[in-house]
């Protein structure tokens, strides 16, 4: 009788102890060949398989399918749902088409480029002529009619101590205008959001009529706000425009702390394409190449800025929104993040199989925006100026130490949900995102600026209630999220009696929009009780 | 240059630049806006407190439980929350660290006259820390300590019959705690680690008054207030966060407060019961204590980490154990309604 064959009934519980455990069968892989194909020479080890190039370029686009598809297909489905179908479930090889365009965001890193490669390459944006596939031919139907290239160039607001931020536009533009497929090319400049023209030149480019037919909305002056005031009063726009976009978004600049400008920059950012969304009608998503590691490294960053509250959003797969295009009708953009699951090792090592490299750059320097070296700027580990390239610089390491730590933090990102109601809910003038409650009253109650018994009379309440200071001023303190509030609130409350001058920076336009939509929707709520003034 | 004014009270000269809010203010004011912001915390939502009850303060000598036993008598006083107050300490048994500490607990307890009780390793499970080591070795000993400190302030805490423990964690250790539970991928500490008070249903009620002070500032005010406090390790750290933005502490709490997790998620927790062996709370038959404690009385060394949990309700013959846990608030007022307890009273080795 063998160990393990010991008939029903005989075995006792001695016996059963005494059986030797079942040895687990460890496969042994000639580590020279590729796993997936065994045949191949393999050239890469990811998570401790190897890889040809073929079956490595195979896989990562797989990876990317399994994210993108199901995406498509539904866009109700949170994350870990999603993740739980199967390739079969959700249609097969190909998604349905869908028609309209699609918007690439497409920075210069090495994953943009990776997926409007791949993208491309595989056949899933058409032409935009509206040629009929033929089948017979071999020929797939794409899933878009058309691609729109949106990149933002960042180059003339950041002050790189070596050499000369280089503007990379025309070079990506040659490279996309290269690959033939008749892909619309918008470039962008960080300052165009101070730009009034900024809607039509987009217009412009994408072949609209100059003139929008009225079902737009308009941004039009803007407002200003005095950033050394933690209530951040608002004043009309000061400026008659007589200084250039550059100069008021350099202002602005100058006046945030070093730690907040890389947050204000990704809201530019966030801005732009939202504006470039609402005004192609026909887009029906935008693609963002976000991989894991900037996954990660978002969900750090953001919770130590304090984005806690909408976090479950910015960190979905599909993060559904409904723009509003005039007053009252509403679309919904959908934005998805299809390269969630692929780290930035991957969609380097695929650039460069693709010969990409000359043309990835990957720093971002926004820890470079602004004014450099000024006296005062705090400096965190290894000469950072914010939280983000702090994190940034230490999920780079984590991933090379500890990669499934990585994952790790992922895979808790995902299980965070948001807990509001995304329709209903107030959103921030800035980051257009919902507005966590009562911002403002959290912080003025963990972090005391004011004693009640001891502070001046003019100062009690300023900032909770702003009745005093700025009488008749509206405060910005009083719409933004907490995050956004943090941003913007001055390192060092300086004290209010000691300050004589009010220097207004102009906000930009979409802000200065939304805080008017928001004036206009409180008038409308309680336009029954209002007397007419005459 | 004139001396610059403090910028809550306009008066006096201000001595300190707050670390969480960068102002500039002076000693006095300083003292008032750091006490109103442990009040806030304590009145926070329904308060933290019940009048009349009895309150233990997890004392361990260092500067944040001293100054958390100073602020609490502060504030008793100043608002009327008529609280009973008692200091609680451990004594791991380590020598030349906790024995130095106690000391200073001692003098605490003269200073605020607040009575004192200390539970020691040796008395609840037989063992010190020094003994621990020399059989574990260095590595992982914290892991016991760890176990065995939070189960000993809850069995401190019931022979005192207190039905409060307070903690001085500040808010940089739960910042601490937040970012380390997301790289963990502990969702279900994630969810519970900035709540001030916890409390599950068997367990004595715990709270973090401090949750939103800076560690700094429980410093500098043990500093200025010139408290005794038993400090071994270097105070001023640097934070790079902090070092960025002041603030980012606060904001990973906030943060962490937001964090909801998804409903399938919470459901696949796992139920809270009581250990077989001892009565305390655990998520096993067995508590962590109970098991670690096991694998110490076997002679085992870092193996003793990995215990198992066979064989729970009954302790190998010839081992020490740990007494029975028994809540002081539960006794004649609350009887456990059926089942388990009943069942480990049956088979309680006296």
């Amino acid at each position: 009788m063998s160990c393990g064959d010991i008939p029903d009934g005989l075995a006792t519980e001695e016996q059963g102890e005494a059986l030797m455990p079942r040895r687990v069968k460890v496969q042994r892989f000639d580590k020279s060949k590729c796993q997936k194909c065994r045949t191949a020479k393999s050239m890469y080890i990811i998570r401790n398989v190897t890889y040809c190039k073929e079956c490595f370029s195979h896989s990562l686009f797989t990876r990317l399918t399994r994210t993108l598809h199901p995406a498509m297909r539904s866009t109700n489905l949170t994350s870990s749902e999603l993740k739980n179908k199967s390739l079969a479930s959700i249609g097969g090889n190909r998604p349905l088409p869908q028609g309209g365009s699609v918007l690439i965001g497409l920075s210069g890193g090495s994953s943009s480029i990776a997926l409007l490669d791949i993208l491309v390459e595989r056949e899933y944006i058409g032409k935009g002529d509206g040629r009929v596939i033929d089948r017979t031919k071999g020929e797939k139907q794409p899933v878009w009619d058309r691609g729109i290239i949106l990149h933002v160039d960042f180059s003339d607001v950041i002050e790189n101590p070596i050499s000369k931020e280089e503007d990379r536009s025309e070079e990506l533009k040659k490279w996309v205008e290269g690959k033939g497929n008749g892909l619309v090319w918008v470039g962008l400049k960080a300052e165009d959001v101070y730009d009034g023209g900024l809607r039509k030149k987009i217009r412009g480019i994408v072949g609209l009529p100059k003139e929008a037919e009225g079902e737009e909305r308009v941004d039009g002056d803007g407002v200003a706000v005095d950033l050394k005031n933690p209530d951040l009063p608002l004043f009309p726009s000061s400026s008659s425009s007589s200084s250039t976009p550059i100069d008021q978004l350099r202002s602005i600049l100058s006046a945030l702390p070093a730690a907040s400008r890389p947050s204000f920059l990704s809201s530019i950012l966030d801005s732009l394409i939202t504006t470039t969304s609402q005004i192609i009608p026909d887009t029906k998503h935008i693609l963002l190449a976000e991989t894991s590691t900037r996954q990660a490294q978002r969900l750090i960053a953001g919770t130590a800025l304090g984005k806690g509250y909408t976090l479950p959003l910015d960190l979905s797969v599909i993060n559904k929104s409904s723009l509003s295009i005039t007053d009252g009708s509403k679309r919904d953009i959908v934005r998805l993040k299809p390269m969630k699951d692929i780290s930035f090792k991957e969609v380097a090592i695929y650039t460069h199989l693709r010969g990409l490299n000359g043309l990835v750059r990957n720093a971002r320097n926004w820890d470079n925006a602004g004014p450099q070296g000024r006296k005062g700027d705090s400096r965190g580990k290894g000469n950072t100026r914010s939280l983000e390239s702090l994190t940034e610089q230490f999920i780079a390491s984590l991933a090379v130490t500890h990669p499934a730590t990585v994952s790790t933090i992922n895979r808790t990102g995902d299980k965070l949900r948001f807990t509001g109601v995304k329709e209903d809910e107030v959103t921030c003038p800035v980051c257009q995102l919902p507005v966590d409650p009562n911002a403002l009253e959290w912080k003025s109650r963990t972090a005391l600026t004011s004693l009640p018994t001891k502070t001046l009379p003019q100062d009690i309440g300023a900032v909770t209630n702003g009745v005093e200071q700025g009488k008749d001023k509206e405060s910005l303190a009083k719409m933004l999220c907490y995050a956004c509030l943090t941003t913007f609130t001055p390192p060092t409350v300086v004290s209010k009696v000691a300050r004589t001058e009010v220097v207004p920076i102009q906000l930009p336009l979409w802000v200065g929009g939304n805080v008017r939509d928001r004036r206009r929707e409180m008038r409308e709520e309680i336009k029954g009780f209002l007397i007419d003034e005459e | 240059m004139p001396p610059t004014p403090c910028s809550l009270c306009h008066t006096a000269r201000a001595l300190v630049k707050r670390p969480k809010t960068g102002q500039q203010v002076c000693k006095d004011c300083f003292f008032e806006v750091f006490e109103t912001e442990v009040h806030n915390t304590i009145v926070e939502g329904k308060g933290i407190f019940e009048r009349g009850e009895k309150v233990a303060i997890g004392a361990s000598g260092g500067k944040d439980s001293t100054v958390l036993a100073h602020v609490l008598s502060v504030l008793n006083k100043r608002y009327h929350y008529g609280l009973d107050l008692f200091l609680l300490s451990i004594d791991e048994g380590i020598t030349g660290y906790r024995d130095d500490s106690l000391e200073t607990v001692k003098q605490n307890q003269i200073e605020y006259g607040l009575p004192l009780k200390i539970l020691s390793y040796n008395e609840l499970y037989g063992w010190t820390m020094d003994k621990i080591v020399e059989q574990v070795g260095r590595r992982n000993n914290c892991t016991f300590c760890g176990v065995f400190r939070r189960q000993a302030l809850d069995r401190g805490a019931a022979q005192l019959g207190v039905d409060h423990i307070v903690t001085g964690h500040n808010a940089d250790d739960i910042a601490e705690t937040v970012l380390m539970n997301i790289m963990r991928g502990d969702i279900a500490r994630l969810g519970r680690c900035t709540a001030v008070t916890t409390q599950s249903e068997d367990t004595i009620k715990r709270s973090k008054p401090f949750k939103y002070a800076y560690e700094k500032e429980i410093v500098m005010y043990a500093y200025f207030k010139k408290l005794t406090y038993f400090s071994t390790e270097c105070i001023y750290s640097p934070d790079d966060l902090e070092a960025i933005r002041p603030s980012a502490i606060v904001d990973i709490i906030h943060s962490g407060e937001s964090f909801q997790l998804e409903q399938s998620v919470q459901k696949g927790m796992k139920a809270m019961q009581t250990c077989l062996r001892c009565g305390y709370i655990s998520s096993n038959d067995l508590c962590k204590a109970c098991a670690l404690l096991e694998g110490l009385e076997a002679g085992l060394d870092r193996s003793a980490l990995r215990q198992t949990q066979a064989n729970s309700s009954n302790a190998p013959t010839g081992h020490r154990t740990i007494p029975m846990f028994e809540r002081y608030s539960n006794v004649g007022a609350s009887q456990p309604a059926e089942g388990i307890e009943k069942a480990v009273q049956a088979i309680e080795i006296k």
